[in-house]
């Protein structure tokens, strides 16, 4: 079923367009301790966190933490057969079924009935503002400007978000969601670097100067501009 | 007529084929480098983050029980 259905060409590419996939799977942890073949994983590093993510291989992204969570989510409640495999499509808006095979069934059944329940999901919410190649480009642009960041590249990482912002204005509330945690991050790591200029202003004026100054005008708007402006009059101030 | 294969040549070819067939099946259980992840669709990481992107794309969430053997 996993093969001829998650595995299958035309299935993933039709997905790729027409669904948001979710698995949930029985029997995991005695699957993992037992060394069994399907508990085969790969190891990815986090390039925000430099940690080693072990993915299995069946199941590309996802940890055994994920599906650990996965099965502890709405997600598991909606087979109530008994029986595996279970196949439904849920409306994101409800939550609720609005089709199920149980047991097994052709790829071509199901992309027949998502088709039909995608019709209906857009006649009631209408048309998406955006596809999801244009989601992945802005996740992508928000992890480069998180990557910078990790590098301790502020001028990068305020670039990518900078224009991420711009072109994000008049896309969902839900895509803004997405950028505000990015954001915060990284004026975080600003309103750092300008603390550190302010403890410098007694030893090392210049070098104060050089910080606060190279900051100052890209923090312009936001709600570190009177910091940066602050640091900038007192070192003024002292000549 | 065709040659035939005698059946020590069949034995041995028995015995590298459950080798091998063993090696992978219970080799590399986790973490291997050797592991590439298989062809498959794109999995959500958690069912709110699917809730999330299929409201965000208008789109249905499918969603597959399985069990892991």
């Amino acid at each position: 079923m996993h093969s001829a259905v998650m595995q299958n060409k035309k299935y993933i590419k039709f997905a790729g367009r027409s669904t948001v996939e979710v698995i949930t799977l029985g029997s995991i942890e005695r699957g993992v301790s037992s060394g069994h073949r399907n508990a085969r994983t790969y190891e990815v590093k986090d390039p925000l966190t430099g940690k080693t993510r072990k993915e299995f291989a069946l199941f590309p992204g996802l940890t055994l933490e994920d599906m650990q969570k996965l099965n502890r989510s709405k997600a598991n409640s909606y087979n109530r057969s008994g029986k595996i495999p279970h196949t439904c499509i849920v409306d994101p808006f409800t939550e609720k079924k609005m089709n199920e095979w149980v047991g097994g069934i052709s790829a071509k059944t199901i992309m027949e009935t998502i088709k039909t329940d995608l019709k209906t999901i857009r006649k009631e919410h209408g048309k998406p503002k955006l596809t999801r190649k244009e989601l992945f480009k802005i996740r992508g642009s928000l992890r480069k400007a998180l990557v910078a960041l990790g590098k301790k590249d502020f001028n990068h990482a305020w670039a990518e978000l900078k224009s991420l912002k711009k072109k994000a204005q008049h896309l969902p509330h839900e895509v803004q969601l997405e950028i505000q945690p990015v954001e915060e991050k990284i004026l975080d790591y600003a309103k750092a670097k300008l603390e550190e200029a302010q403890a410098l202003l007694e030893k090392n004026p210049a070098k104060a100067k050089m910080i606060a100054g190279s900051l100052a005008h890209k923090l312009e708007g936001t709600s570190l501009e009177d910091m940066a402006q602050e640091i900038l009059g007192q070192i003024r101030g002292r000549k | 007529m065709k040659p035939q294969r005698s059946l020590t040549s069949v034995a041995v070819l028995g015995l590298v084929s459950l080798t091998a067939f063993s090696t992978t099946a219970v080799a590399n259980p986790r973490g291997d480098k050797k592991v590439k992840p298989e062809r498959s669709v794109v999995l959500a990481k958690s069912w709110k983050a699917a809730v999330q992107e299929a409201k965000l794309l208008k789109l249905p969430i499918v969603v597959h029980s399985h069990g892991f053997y």
